[in-house]
């Protein structure tokens, strides 16, 4: 398997070579291509990509919630040495909220309207968790009060709709740490709240899953949001790894011409730069995925290797890097 | 970046998902056929029909009350029998069925018509007028339709003059009690469509460009409401039709000169219990087929216009 | 040539001449602008009438309730200028967008546009100056009606205003434009759905360049946009505004983006502006307390797992907002005058603009 970015420990999370495809009456396409990585028990990872890369499918595949048409049609995903790809409905409800939690971008739709935020928590503990009523109400006050929600026995029974963005959120929060899951998959998970709350709620979880141990896979857009709570990161690029390493690394030294760019077109405060660096055209859309690497036709350093082959991930420095580029075994030399 | 799509009409309808699913869908394809053939028969029912049961000439009370030919006494001539003034009931079955479409398609088209305008009216401009039109549309949805097209029905009479025209008249009296009876569904539909579009950034677009709310409302909003409106008016052509054979069974429909399916069924059901079964067995299956056939069509319309059942 | 330089030869390709035809003409926006300024906001506010139904009202004895989106703002917007207004949901930047062009109204004060005053533009000599002012949105998904082909959205300007006529000159003029956006001319044939959202907002850009404004107003264009495609439709912007002479009012609540393409910044807070000032001087020396939690709030990329300050609280509910300066509850340096008396925005030395009282008596 991939050497140098393993983690010391048996990992928590095993994605190996997982394929996701959508089959309509055109075709079959192919959504994720051969995605690899591990995640370790307490680590955050973050998944970043911009829209189509298949960063939020992933996220969803690990849940067992994508949606048909889509399927997964190859590869494990293994949580604790177990398989979880190829549970029935029942089986993957057990694992989901008891051993891995989930955080979706919007609170609003996150929670149901019709229940008491408690009963919610309320639900969700006692269906993972063996406690009476009583112990699961404490639980769950306890739970709010973690979230930094104020007066949290009082707000207990209010709606969703009697808090803010923010404090909803933080009820989200709560909701997915409730049965003290393993590991925690969160899709965008400040991307709809203000920037003076998103600093709030990335704070809070990144305190709570140390303090509880939890392992996040943070899937979003916002590379600051990373560089600011992510061990690792992945860069996702039209279903498949770019890039994968400690964050530190992958920010301050990208090697795949894609987090180049990437990086590159961030608008920065303390930079005045004429004109972000801009990477030509898009991501293809999934039924024009070009062979060999899927970056090809917008990378600055192409040549014609990488229209045939397609890039397995290599060591670039202290991350991995799918480039021909790149590697011991280079195919082809770096002419910088 | 973009598709390789034909951008001509015809080739992008025929490539799209709608008529994907049609062309996989045997109900849809079964029912369309059967609408399609009956619309064509009672279009083409001068050159179709082998008598002309209007043409008093060629009538022959000899031939009254003959059963269907493939019966004892039945005769080839006449398919489905006659009735009791010697009317070949296939001809009139297929004149009759132009009536029901024609009252039934326009005062659909009528009922479009207004429905929408007070929709859009109503939805775009709001305020006053909205309070208006949609109290005035509550009243109305309170009283059976039936009810109401009886009450137009019956005023209408009374108003016009004696006797001048009445076939005519009967019918556009007919179309419009029967579109003033169902115009609310439409309003209703396009008004909550027209509030949700109105508030989006492409009217607002236009409005920054200084297009006056009248054209926005025709340009802009008409045309990204009008997809629920085209699924409720193909159910409602049954249903108006449905409607008209009502009308004409309870005698305040077309004139009896003039047979529509409805009359039909009305003068032969006086005949059911003597044994003429056929003469309200025929046009009953040909009304059956007409709105079943329009009916699974707007139900595969609606489907396929669902985007969250594909 | 290392990799991030080859990315940036965009930088030297920006530096050559462009090609809608028209000479560069910015003025230098260091150097003091003597003309006119192009716009002109003159203490406006903008009031909603957000009570229940009239029924509820007398039923249940509630009140109205008056939703104040945009409280006594000024300021001026410079020819060929960028400003930017940069706040949170609720601080009524929207609102004031939306007021720079004619789809509100002002409840109090005036905007002028070239002198005119902006309440015109329904007479029939105002409806012209219409075509001097344009917006960007923000949905990209949203702007562009789904059932228009892309060539009748883009000429919809042109023939509501009459700028041209006869199909082959709007059809030529279609094409330039779409060319000028970075599209193709066989671009003009197809539907909306047929484009990404980053080509859909350069459509929408195209569509405001139709009627050659001199004024655009963009409201948060690439907050739906993914990272690399809002840079590409900011160096456009950029080079439009070069090429074109363009004014621009620019809404975002990113300020990083805000760093990038403004000359001024203005800082609103609950309806109000807190702070207007020179880019740089506000980027190196802000301050507002407000505006320090911003910048503060803002992540660090290139620190490395360095926390941010965490901000205290979260912005009031704007229908019911504090006494005095609204932003008392969360500032550190508040005392009892900020409780009951409002700040105004007072001038300093330099130009910029701030509104607080700690500043103004130089409490520490």
């Amino acid at each position: 398997m991939i050497s140098t970015d393993t983690p010391v420990n048996p990992p928590l999370l095993e994605v190996k070579n997982l394929q996701v495809a959508f089959t309509n009456r055109r075709g079959t396409l192919v959504a994720i291509d051969d995605v690899s990585f591990s995640i370790a028990p307490g680590e955050v990872l973050g998944v970043v990509g911009e829209s189509g890369a298949g960063k939020s499918l992933t996220g969803a595949a690990i849940i067992g919630l994508i949606e048909p048409p889509g399927r997964i049609v190859g590869g494990e995903i293994l949580l604790e040495g177990r398989r979880i790809d190829n549970l029935d409905a029942s089986q993957m409800r057990r694992i989901r909220g008891r051993q891995i939690g989930a955080i979706f971008q919007d609170p609003l739709t996150s929670l149901d309207p019709l229940q008491t935020v408690g009963r919610q928590l309320v639900e969700t503990i006692r269906t993972h968790l063996d406690l009476s009523a009583t112990q699961a109400r404490h639980r769950a006050i306890e739970l709010l009060d973690s979230t930094g929600i104020p007066a949290a026995a009082a707000r207990f029974d209010h709606y969703p709709h009697q808090f803010s963005g923010g404090m909803r959120q933080r009820v989200v929060i709560a909701l997915a740490l409730a049965a003290e899951p393993r590991l925690i998959v969160a899709d965008e998970p400040t991307t709809a709240l203000d920037v003076s709350i998103q600093a709030q709620i990335i704070a809070l979880l990144k305190r709570l899953c140390r303090e509880h141990g939890t392992a996040i896979m943070l899937v979003t857009h916002d590379m600051g949001v990373i560089a600011e709570t992510a061990d690792r990161v992945a860069v996702m690029y039209a279903g498949r790894i770019a890039e994968i390493g400690p964050v530190a690394d992958v920010i301050h030294r990208p090697h795949h011409p894609y987090t180049v760019g990437l990086m590159g077109s961030i608008p920065l405060i303390g930079h005045a730069r004429e004109r972000l660096a801009q990477i030509d055209g898009a991501m293809p859309r999934l039924n024009a995925i070009p062979s060999g690497c899927a970056f090809n036709p917008r990378c600055p350093m192409v040549v014609d290797a990488c229209r045939t082959i397609r890039p397995e991930l290599v060591a670039a420095g202290r991350s991995m890097a799918a480039c021909l580029r790149h590697g011991a075994h280079a195919l082809v030399p770096v002419t910088e | 970046m973009t598709d390789a799509v034909s951008t001509s009409a015809t080739g992008r309808f025929f490539d799209s998902d709608i008529f994907y699913s049609f062309r996989t869908s045997p109900v849809a394809v079964a029912a369309a056929l059967v609408a399609v053939l009956m619309i064509l028969g009672s279009v083409l029912a001068p050159l179709l029909a082998p008598h002309d049961p209007f043409d008093l000439a060629t009538l022959d009370l000899n031939n009254s009350l003959l059963p269907p030919a493939w019966i004892a006494q039945g005769q080839a001539a006449f398919p489905l029998g006659t009735d009791d003034q010697g009317r070949d009931v296939l001809s009139t079955i297929l004149y009759g069925s132009r009536i029901s479409l024609l009252v039934g398609l326009a005062s659909v088209a009528l009922a479009m018509v207004m429905g929408v305008t007070l929709g859009l009216l109503s939805g775009f401009l709001g305020g006053r007028l909205d309070s208006f039109i949609m109290r005035t549309a509550d009243v109305q949805l309170s009283f059976p339709a039936i009810l109401i097209a009886l009450l137009i029905n019956g005023v209408a009479r009374s108003l016009l003059p004696g006797n001048a025209n009445l076939e005519a008249m009967a019918i556009a009296v007919l179309i419009g009690s029967i579109a003033l009876a169902n115009w609310v569904q439409y309003a209703r539909t396009v008004r909550g469509s027209t509030m949700v579009e109105k508030h989006r950034e492409y009217v607002q677009a236009a409005q920054v460009i200084g297009v006056g709310p009248l054209a926005i409302m025709r340009r802009h909003v008409l045309p990204n409401v009008l997809g629920p409106v085209l699924v409720i008016g193909t159910i409602n052509v049954a249903t108006a039709i449905i409607t008209e054979a009502t009308l004409s069974f309870l005698g305040v429909g077309v004139p009896p000169t003039t047979p529509s399916l409805g009359t039909m069924i009305n003068t032969g059901n006086n005949f059911l219990y003597s044994g003429e079964w056929w003469l309200v067995v025929f046009p009953g299956l040909a009304l059956i087929l007409l709105c079943m056939s329009v009916n699974l069509l707007g139900d595969w319309l609606r489907d396929a216009l669902n985007p969250r059942l594909q | 040539m290392s990799l991030i330089e080859r990315f940036g030869e965009h930088i030297e390709r920006g530096r050559e001449p462009s090609e809608s035809g028209r000479e560069p003409s910015l003025p230098s926006t260091t150097a003091p602008n003597t003309a006119a300024p192009l716009v002109v906001v003159d203490a406006i506010a903008k009031t909603f009438d957000v009570s229940p139904p009239w029924l509820n009202r007398i039923l249940e004895g509630k009140p109205r309730l008056l939703l104040h989106a945009v409280d006594d703002v000024s300021f001026e917007i410079a020819r060929g200028e960028t400003l930017a207004l940069v706040g949170e949901s609720g601080c009524g930047k929207s609102t004031i967008a939306r007021m720079l062009v004619g789809l509100y109204k002002p409840s109090r004060g005036q905007v002028r546009f070239d002198g005119v005053d902006l309440s015109e533009l329904g007479s029939p000599a105002g409806r012209q100056m219409r075509s001097r002012l344009q917006m960007i949105f923000q949905d990209p998904y949203a702007s562009l009606n789904p059932r228009w082909k892309v060539a009748d959205i883009i000429a919809e300007p042109i023939r509501v205003h009459r700028t041209m006529s006869g199909k082959d000159a709007i059809a030529a003029r279609i094409e330039a434009l779409l060319k000028q956006v970075g599209l193709s001319g066989a671009d003009a044939a197809k539907y909306p759905h047929q484009f990404s959202g980053g080509q859909r907002q350069r459509l929408s850009i195209a569509r405001a360049l139709a009627s050659r404004p001199e004024f655009l107003v963009c409201d948060e264009p690439t907050s739906a946009l993914d990272v690399s495609v809002q840079a590409q439709v900011l160096n456009l912007m950029r080079d439009i505004q070069r090429a074109d002479g363009l004014t621009y009012l620019f809404i975002s609540h990113n300020l990083a983006v805000v760093n990038h393409v403004a000359d001024r910044v203005g800082v609103m807070y609950l309806g109000r502006i807190v702070e207007l000032a020179p880019k740089r001087r506000l980027f190196e020396m802000p301050q507002h307390p407000y505006t320090r939690m911003l910048l503060d709030a803002i992540p660090v990329i290139d620190g490395s797992g360095q926390m941010r300050t965490a901000v205290s609280g979260e912005v009031p509910n704007p229908l019911n907002p504090p006494s005095g300066c609204t932003f008392h509850p969360r500032c550190p340096l508040a005392r009892e005058r900020c409780r009951s008396e409002r700040p105004l925005l007072r001038q300093s030395a330099d130009g910029s603009q701030v509104a607080c009282h700690a500043i103004e008596e130089n409490w520490s």
